[in-house]
């Protein structure tokens, strides 16, 4: 530790040098941590989401409406347990700025088959009592700083029955997820939403299906949508899993195409850094001959090169992944994912760690050639060199 | 008086392009401890040479040398280093002081490398920079003082450590001269009131004239030999 | 002295001394070709899918819809509909003047891949058996042989039959509950039909259980035709339907997608983009400062700043256009041919594959981006040389 201020004196030779190489380190790093937060979050989404239960949407059109008949004819086909539709209200929460979806479903059709979904007995009850109940994710509860009894004001994008914009739900519970960060949705109940809407009755976007054997999901994904394969609504059903990997664009190969951006990025930058740091050293000769004389080892001087690759990499990698770190879970929190189920998205330790790695290899690369020279650099030629 | 350098046939060469020159011719020499020692010589005579094997910056093709008990012929590279450390301090024509360093921060890097705490460091560096008259300028970079000044920066940096011997190429070179005289005189107190043996190349007949005995150099041998008292 | 004289006798003695400074020069070519590579990586999986779906689509063949509709599996066409489509004005009559047209319906199916046996989505298409050829003459069988009219026989693209399993000459997929047959292989030259099945339309009908068609593909009469075809069908009160030049209509079916896809891509590029500008700045600021004496050197001889700028920005460009050449060299060595699918067709619900091709145009944009690259990261270092006090840089060799 003692040696920080000879590192740090290197550094601080060509200040704009060092800023730059910095500022490229950080922007490397910051794709680096966003691209690598993505794709390890979907893996994670795509992890935590369930098989045990269907999800069906229209084929016609993704997001388009089915009739709300579906759920009676998908309730009669065989290991089907229970059937929740979607009508959803879209709007805005006090400022036009504010986006928010409702979900108007069935309840406790939802708690059968989403067993992940954690509410206590009497909320679910009191959501049964309130026509115009809502069931609210604890991360959005956090958000909005809402309590249980809150009356949410809404104002809808489309006109209600009775000619108005103007909702009023009463919270009257929250439920959580294992992953709490997920618990986004607001689910109300679907009657008071169906009666209260002016146009799209009866409609539902998606429904949730339960079933008795998830080793069955396909056949019975397959008994839904051929049941429906001549009705003008054709449906595609899937696992929520799937459902999942299709609506986040399952484009290619995702992995791929992020781990390439991020090797060439790096690859790049390895460039960068190793010039930065064989200029300074080339530039440092007599400095570094001057610590050999005064009794620092070869040994001595190459880790000091070495130190100062370190210190550059690692203070801007970190730099770059912070900035990721904040800008990552405003790029994953909107209305439309939060629907989904899917909260803001936060950098795993996981791309922590590799970052750190990353910056150490990328150090070590980029200072070995550098920093073996100032260990080879003779003191007598080095000084009569001036 | 203790030999404190001691040279017994030392040979040294060097390669220029493919041409082998000798520059060191079988040379003996013995400096005794505190003892303030001038090497003249025109260039090329070896004097830097000479300098660099007692300061053990390099070492002989041949012969042995004894500096400060040690034979310096059979040092390892980081042996050397450490011998260096203890043993020798440096002051060059140029200074040669970390250009972002403070003078403090200066004078403490060979520091660096012993076993001493940061507060002991302090007290250390303080007592340096009293020493070479420079307390006030402490916090100052080398670009923020004169030639003057950045050697005795130079010369509170090669004491700091205590060292046995003190090797000094041209140290006044560079300097207009009147920081020259300080320069020497600094030099003059430190072998007289602290005992440091200095070894000291120079080219200049008025910087010699501070050194208690003159080698004069020609060809890499040595062409005269003279004792003289303190000026 | 004149300008241009200036520039170039400047800009040659900069050039010149490049090979000196090549490890700091290497910053700004790898900085670009890092960026350069990425971007037109990406952009070809883009433009390779819109360039696929465009060679779908034909200048004269229109598509006919219902109202509103998105795409095809989301249209839904009658039967007394179709036949009214077909007596309108503005469609090309084969010898028997019959108009040449293809009533379709298409169902998605799934199949497992050849690669690694997971399901996929492709398309069944059913066409008017007596048309087909006359109708889309790019299309012709490499193997085997036209499906009969009334059996359960299909022919395969080229693509769908190399990727999918059970798609060869002879193989008996299974579509529907019943079993199918190849018969025929085709090509249709690298569109999305060469990742469909295509088989009679009375019989997939009937396979389905289905009365409605999903579109009227239909060859145009002449350079008129559209517009007389379209003002046909709008002012028929019986009819509720849209008509799209083929062309535009695939041209469409491509944009959400390729879209989505470039704003990724030039994302991505943006960012990495001004980590290569703060490269390209390094290394033309340290080109600057060790050529500091010889800019001194011609300044003092007479020549202008001006000179000096348009040198430091030249050097900066060539490096970058140099880093751009590299970086789409590779990035054609190493994509362009390829062969990949995403979900593209039948409104995102069937994979369509297609070519990457990195041709004349993603390189130029790769160019300009460089140049882009170049002139921000030498516009500074270039205004710092031209600053550079004469008298001050002389006496540092001194």
């Amino acid at each position: 530790m003692k040696y920080l201020p000879l590192v740090w004196a290197a550094l601080r030779r060509k200040p704009t040098r060092t800023l730059l190489t910095c500022f490229s380190i950080v922007t490397a790093f910051f794709l680096f941590g966003t691209l690598q937060g993505i794709n390890v979050g979907i893996d994670n989404v795509l992890k935590l989401t369930s098989v045990s239960h269907l999800i069906v949407q229209s084929r016609v059109n993704q997001g388009a409406a089915m009739p709300l008949a579906h759920k009676v004819q998908i309730e009669s086909i065989p290991g089907v347990t229970a059937v929740a539709p979607f009508g959803i209200v879209i709007g805005t929460y006090q400022q036009p700025s504010n986006p928010m979806v409702i979900i108007g479903t069935d309840f406790d059709a939802m708690l059968k088959i989403s067993t992940d979904l954690m509410v206590t007995p009497d909320q679910a009850a009191a959501m049964r009592r309130t026509r115009n109940g809502v069931i609210v994710g604890v991360t959005t509860m956090k958000q909005y700083g809402w309590k249980v009894g809150d009356r949410i004001p809404l104002r809808g994008i489309a006109p209600k029955a009775d000619g108005s914009n103007d909702w009023q739900f009463d919270i009257v519970g929250t439920y959580t997820l294992q992953q709490p960060d997920w618990a986004t949705r607001i689910f109300a109940n679907y009657d008071f939403v169906n009666e209260a809407l002016a146009t799209g009755k009866n409609q539902s976007i998606l429904f949730y299906v339960g079933i008795n054997d998830p080793a069955k999901s396909a056949a019975i994904a397959q008994a839904i949508d051929d049941r429906f394969a001549n009705s003008p609504n054709q449906t595609n059903t899937a696992n929520e899993k799937d459902s999942i990997e299709t609506t986040l664009g399952q484009i290619g190969d995702r992995k791929l195409l992020i781990n390439g951006v991020c090797i060439a990025v790096l690859f790049t930058l390895l460039f960068l850094t190793f010039n930065t740091i064989a200029q300074s050293v080339r530039e440092r000769t007599a400095e570094l001959a001057v610590l050999k004389t005064l009794g620092f080892t070869d040994a001595s001087v190459q880790w000091l090169v070495l130190a100062e690759a370190l210190t550059l990499a690692m203070v801007a990698g970190a730099l770059g992944v912070a900035l990721a770190s904040r800008v990552l879970p405003w790029l994953t929190s909107g209305p439309t994912l939060a629907a989904q189920g899917i909260g803001a998205q936060h950098i795993p330790g996981l791309v922590y760690a590799a970052a750190a790695a990353v910056a150490l290899v990328l150090a070590l690369i980029s200072g070995v050639i550098p920093a073996w020279r100032a260990r080879q650099l003779n003191i007598v030629a080095a000084l009569s060199g001036r | 008086m203790a030999a404190v350098v001691s040279l017994q046939n030392v040979v040294k060469s060097y390669t220029r392009g493919r041409q082998r020159v000798e520059v060191l011719h079988s040379l003996n020499l013995e400096v005794q401890s505190g003892e303030f020692l001038g090497l003249m010589g025109p260039s090329g005579s070896g004097k830097t040479t000479l300098l660099n094997l007692i300061g053990g910056l390099d070492k002989p093709d041949e012969g042995q040398i004894t500096v400060a008990g040690e034979r310096l012929d059979r040092l390892s590279g980081s042996q050397m280093a450490a011998w260096r450390a203890r043993h020798v301090g440096f002051v060059f024509q140029f200074y040669n002081l970390l250009p972002v360093l403070s003078a403090e921060r200066n004078v403490e890097v060979p520091l660096l490398l012993t076993k001493l705490s940061r507060a002991q460091r302090k007290t250390n560096v303080a007592a340096a920079l009293a020493l070479v008259g420079l307390s006030d300028r402490a916090t100052h970079k080398p670009t923020e003082l004169s030639g003057g000044q950045q050697q005795r920066v130079a010369i509170a940096r090669a004491l700091i450590a205590d060292p046995t011997l003190l090797v000094c190429d041209e140290p006044t070179g560079d300097l207009d001269r009147e920081s020259a005289e300080e320069i020497l005189q600094l030099l003059t107190i430190l072998n007289q009131k602290q005992g440091k043996t200095i070894v000291m190349v120079t080219h200049d007949p008025r910087a010699a004239a501070y050194a208690s005995r003159l080698l004069h150099m020609d060809k890499g041998t040595l062409a005269r030999d003279e004792s003289r008292t303190a000026a | 002295m004149k300008l241009t004289t200036q520039l170039l006798a400047v800009s040659s003695i900069s050039l010149r001394s490049l090979p000196s400074r090549v490890a700091s020069s290497a910053v700004i070519v790898m900085g670009t070709a890092g960026v350069v590579f990425v971007l037109l990586s990406v952009l070809a999986l883009s433009t390779g899918l819109a360039d696929s779906l465009n060679e779908t689509g034909s200048a004269d063949r229109a598509i006919v819809l219902h109202q509103q509709a998105a795409n095809e599996i989301g249209s839904s066409l009658p039967h007394d509909s179709v036949a009214t489509i077909l007596d309108a004005p503005g469609i090309a009559k084969d010898p028997a003047h019959r108009a040449i047209a293809s009533t379709e319906a298409i169902a998605s199916v799934n199949l497992p891949r050849k690669d690694n046996g997971k399901l996929s989505t492709l398309i069944l298409r059913g066409v008017s058996t007596d048309e087909l050829l006359r109708l889309r003459p790019e299309l012709h069988l490499v193997q085997g042989r036209m499906f009969t009219a009334g059996l359960r026989e299909i022919i395969v693209g080229k693509a769908a039959s190399e990727r999918y399993a059970n798609l060869g000459l002879g193989g008996r997929p299974n579509f529907g509950g019943d079993q199918w047959t190849v018969v025929g292989i085709f090509d249709s030259g690298g569109g999305a039909h060469d990742s469909e099945v295509m088989g009679d339309i009375d019989t997939a009908l009937a396979a389905y259980q289905r009365t409605t068609y999903n579109s009227v593909v239909l060859k145009l009469d002449g350079p008129t035709g559209f517009s007389t075809l379209r003002a046909a069908l709008q002012h028929d009160p019986t009819l509720s339907v849209d008509v799209f030049k083929e062309i535009d209509y695939y041209a469409r079916q491509s944009q959400t997608f390729a879209s989505f896809l470039s704003l990724i891509a030039k994302a991505i590029c943006t960012i990495m983009a001004i980590g290569a500008v703060f490269a390209a700045l390094n290394t033309m600021y340290s080109a600057v400062s060790t050529r500091a004496v010889e800019i001194a050197t011609l300044r003092a001889i007479g020549y202008g700043a001006v000179g000096v700028v348009v040198s430091v920005m030249i050097e900066a460009l060539v490096l970058s256009i140099l880093g751009a050449a590299v970086g789409a060299g590779l990035a054609w060595a190493v994509f362009d041919g390829h062969t990949v699918s995403s979900l593209a067709g039948g409104g995102g619900l069937a994979q369509v594959v297609f070519h990457l091709h990195i041709g004349a145009a993603l390189f130029t944009l790769g160019i300009v981006w460089a140049c882009v690259v170049g002139l921000i990261g030498g516009l500074l270092p270039a205004i710092r040389a031209a600053r550079i006090p004469v008298a001050v840089a002389l006496r540092a060799i001194a």
